[in-house]
Parts: structure tokens; sequence; C-alpha cells
């Protein structure tokens, strides 16, 4: 079984389309892995969130440093802004704390807003992006029940039972896709089961016919991984390896 | 514009009033200025911010603010804060959740004293139900718009790289709506690395929008200043190890 990041990385950056602009915030270092992955055979436009200062310590790879990267650029708030409105932007991947079979994603708390069982750190600017930009899509490192439920506590991004939603999540276990508005499990990690996923997901969802198996990690792209980010900043996303990553920076 | 030093803060930021915080998340924090409130006698403040970490929780710590308002607060990659966690799980403080499009246009809207600006998102989200500064309207066509009214901020407090000795400010990258910011709020307090000449094309915010400049070396620390320093992350992570619920 390969790092759960490194699949996600993988499967991530087959979505990405030759030509494409894309935006992705800070600490989403997943996709934005998966996007310097792509930019070796694609030609991608990247615009960086608004992360002033990406090298967050010498030892952060210059790859981070999307100034440096092809086609990368650091715009500030007013200026992403000015191209999500005008419908500049194609893609962005967001990662929700929970999101419902309509793709409704919540980033804001768990519990109601007025007395949260957890207060989330909040959603910036999911609901902006699902509404302007051409495509969205999710990606959830922990595919469990407690993501995928049935309404979620509180609608941060609002799905297709409201008109415009995401189009795929992308997750450890599987990926569903929107189909009018539907949402369909279309393809499978291969180390997993139907069944698995029927048990850790918190809605009844209907299986593609041509449901097809989601690709493994190669050694060569496992290796243009590990180059690209040699301090695992992409495990910062992964629950149970956060606490290593973090050791590393405590120790430098 | 007067030049001013951190002991006189605490004269000129009230009670009770709104302020607006530059910089994002553990980037340019005017952490400075805002440890000389978190040790004043300063309280009730509303934050309206893009995407707090440090700054907030230091404040939060000290019982001086009632509502937040932000689209995020947390240290990005390195964790999630668990004063204000608490503060707003126990009812002390308010957090009114912002998206981008909304704190900027806000910002904007009070900038070039327009009431407000409309759009197309944030409509069927919970978020309109809960903040309340937009609401739905129906535009000339009959769409079903969100408005956005605009807000002036009684006070903002920015970190910049550079000021010069007429007060106009250089802020050396790429901006968080800090010009509206500036432009929108009432009294405008920058703390700034150093002092020197800046050339017409540095000017980020016009000496007109300025009204206070301190100069604090290291001001933003532990926060990073683009061309300065960067983000301490080791001490970052030792103060949210450390840092208690309250």
């Amino acid at each position: 079984m390969s790092k759960i990041s490194d699949f996600l990385i993988l499967n991530i950056e087959k979505e990405i389309r030759d030509g494409e602009t894309i935006v992705q915030g800070t600490s989403t270092f997943i996709p934005m892995i998966a996007v310097i992955l792509a930019s070796q055979k694609k030609n991608i436009n990247l615009i960086a969130g608004f992360y002033a200062n990406p090298k967050i310590t010498p030892k952060i790879p210059s790859t981070f440093c999307f100034e440096n990267f092809k086609n990368g650029k650091i715009i500030g708030l007013s200026g992403f802004l000015d191209m999500l409105i005008e419908e500049k932007i194609d893609l962005e991947f967001l990662r929700p704390a929970q999101v419902d079979k309509y793709g409704n994603m919540n980033n804001t708390v768990i519990g109601t807003h007025k007395n949260p069982k957890i207060r989330l750190p909040g959603g910036m600017g999911v609901d902006d992006i699902v509404h302007y930009a051409k495509r969205s899509i999710l990606y959830v490192p922990n595919h469990s029940s407690k993501v995928f439920v049935d309404e979620v506590d509180f609608v941060t991004a609002s799905g297709w039972n409201k008109g415009k939603g995401p189009d795929k999540i992308i997750t450890n276990m599987c990926s569903f896709e929107f189909i009018g508005g539907k949402i369909i499990l279309s393809e499978i990690n291969p180390d997993y089961s139907v069944e698995d996923i029927i048990k850790n997901t918190g809605f009844v969802f209907e299986v593609s016919k041509k449901i097809k198996k989601m690709s493994l990690v190669d050694r060569e792209t496992k290796d243009f991984i590990k180059e690209v980010d040699p301090l695992c900043l992409r495990d910062l996303e992964i629950k149970e390896e956060r606490g290593k990553v973090l050791n590393k920076f405590k120790n430098v | 514009m007067k030049f001013t030093d951190l002991s006189e803060v605490s004269n000129i930021i009230k009670s009770n009033s709104i302020v607006a915080i530059g910089g994002f998340t553990i980037n340019r924090k005017p952490l400075a200025i805002i440890k000389e409130i978190a040790n004043s006698n300063i309280a009730g403040l509303h934050l309206y911010l893009l995407a707090g970490s440090l700054e907030v929780d230091y404040l939060v710590e000290k019982s001086k603010v009632k509502k937040i308002s932000a689209a995020y607060v947390g240290y990005e990659g390195l964790g999630s804060s668990k004063i204000t966690r608490n503060a707003v799980e126990t009812g002390k403080v308010y957090f009114e959740d912002l998206t981008e499009i909304l704190y900027y246009f806000r910002l904007k809207a009070g900038a070039e004293n327009i009431p407000f600006f409309l759009t197309d998102s944030i409509v069927n989200t919970d978020i309109i139900k809960i903040n309340s500064a937009c609401e739905k309207v129906s535009d000339s066509m009959g769409k079903v718009k969100c408005k956005i009214n605009s807000i002036n901020p009684d006070f903002c407090i920015i970190h910049a790289q550079k000021a010069d000795r007429y007060g106009n400010v250089f802020i050396n990258e790429p901006d968080f709506s800090e010009k509206e910011m500036a432009r929108a709020s009432k009294i405008r307090i920058f703390s700034v690395e150093e002092i020197g000449e800046l050339k017409s094309e540095e000017i980020t915010i016009s000496k007109e929008f300025v009204d206070y400049i301190i100069i604090s070396k290291k001001g933003a620390y532990p926060t990073g200043c683009k061309g300065h320093y960067e983000p301490d992350i080791k001490e970052i992570i030792n103060y949210l190890e450390n840092e208690q619920n309250i």
C-alpha cells in the first residue's frame, strides 16, 4: 500500500487538464505537489493563492516558492478575486471537514454555529471558488462517515441541490463524480472494496456500472514526489503523520 | 501623520471598537502592536481580518475580544488555535464567518464610500444566515444576489516593510487588501521594519491614508516579514504546544 498522500497526489494530478489556470491556497500541500507533478507534462498556469512567504523555513525546497515555478505566480487578494470574478480561474482543489451527497461542504463548525461542539478554522473562500471557478474538486485524505455525512452541520460552500457544487471528490479510498448533480462512485482504490466505502460513507450512493480502478503510485512518481517534498509537508494533511512532520521542524 | 512609539498604542486604540488587522496567517502580523493592546486596559474589541493566527490568540487569551470577523483563524499546516477555538466554543467570543469575497468587498465598499456590493457567491450558504453584513436581495434582472454591506473599521493595524519620512508605506509582497483596509479605516496605525527613501512606484499606501507610524524592528515576529525574516516555525509550534484553553 502506498503512502496516502502520494496516492492522492497521483490521482489528483490526473484531473488537471492541459492549459488550465489553477489556484491553490495555503497549506493544501497535496494538491500543490499534484500541480507540480502535472506541470511536468502539461502546460499549467498556477496562481499560488496569496501566500506571501511560501518558504516557511529555509529547509523548504524552492519548488514551494511558486515565484520560481514554471508559469507560477503569487498574486495579492484583490488581483486573485478580480481573476475569479472574471471567471479566469479554471480549478481549485478544496478539502472539506464534512461533505454531503450534494457536495455541500462544511469547514466552519461541528454542531450549531451558535453553540459549536467544534469550532473549525473557517472556510476561507471555498464558496467563492465553487461558485466562480469553472471547476472545483474536493479531496479527502481520511474517508470516513465523519466526513461523508447525510447532512452537513453548516453549509460553508453550497452543493448541487442549491445550484452549483463540486465536480468530483477524490479520497484515499475512491473517487466520486457528480453527474447531473447526483453523486456516483466512479473509481476505487484497488486496496479497498465497495463494501468498505459503503461502510465509511454516511449516505447512500450509486455505483457506476463502469467503475474503474484508481492508479497506484509507481517508483518514478514516488521518487519525483520525494524530490519535490523531502520534508513530507504533504503529510501535514494526514492526521496520523502530522506529528512526525512537526517534529522535524522542532528539531531544526 | 505622526511618528509615535509602541507605548502610545494603548492611548490611541479605544475599547469596544472595530479593529482591522493586516497580514495573512503566519505572515506579517503586527504583533508588537498587538502585544501592547494585550497588555493594556483596552477591551471589547471586534477584530476584522482575512486569516489570523497569533494576533487573534494573543488578544483572545487576554480577554480583549468580543467578536471576530474572519475567513480563517488557524496556523495552516501547523495546527489550529486551542485558545480561540475554546473561547468560541464556550461562548466567550462570537465568530462571524467571512468568505474572501465578503471580507474584501466590505472593505472595498468602505474605501470607496459605496454602501454595498452585490455578489453571486455566498447566496446559498449558511454564512449569509449568520453574518449581519450580508443579506439576500434581487437585482434589477430579478436574480438573487448577496448584498455585502460596507465596513469602516475604527482602527486598522498593519505591519509593513518600510515607510518614508513623509509617511508613505511600502508593503514588499502581494497584498492582503491592506490598501482597501487603510482607505476604509478611520485611524490607521502602521508598524514598519525601517524608515528610508521610497521611490514613487514603491508606495503601497499613500501618506494620506496613514495616521501613525511606529518603527518596530521584528514587529511581526514570530510571524514572518518577507525580505526581513521568515516565520519562526519552531517558535510558533512551541506556542501552540504550550497554549492553554481559556
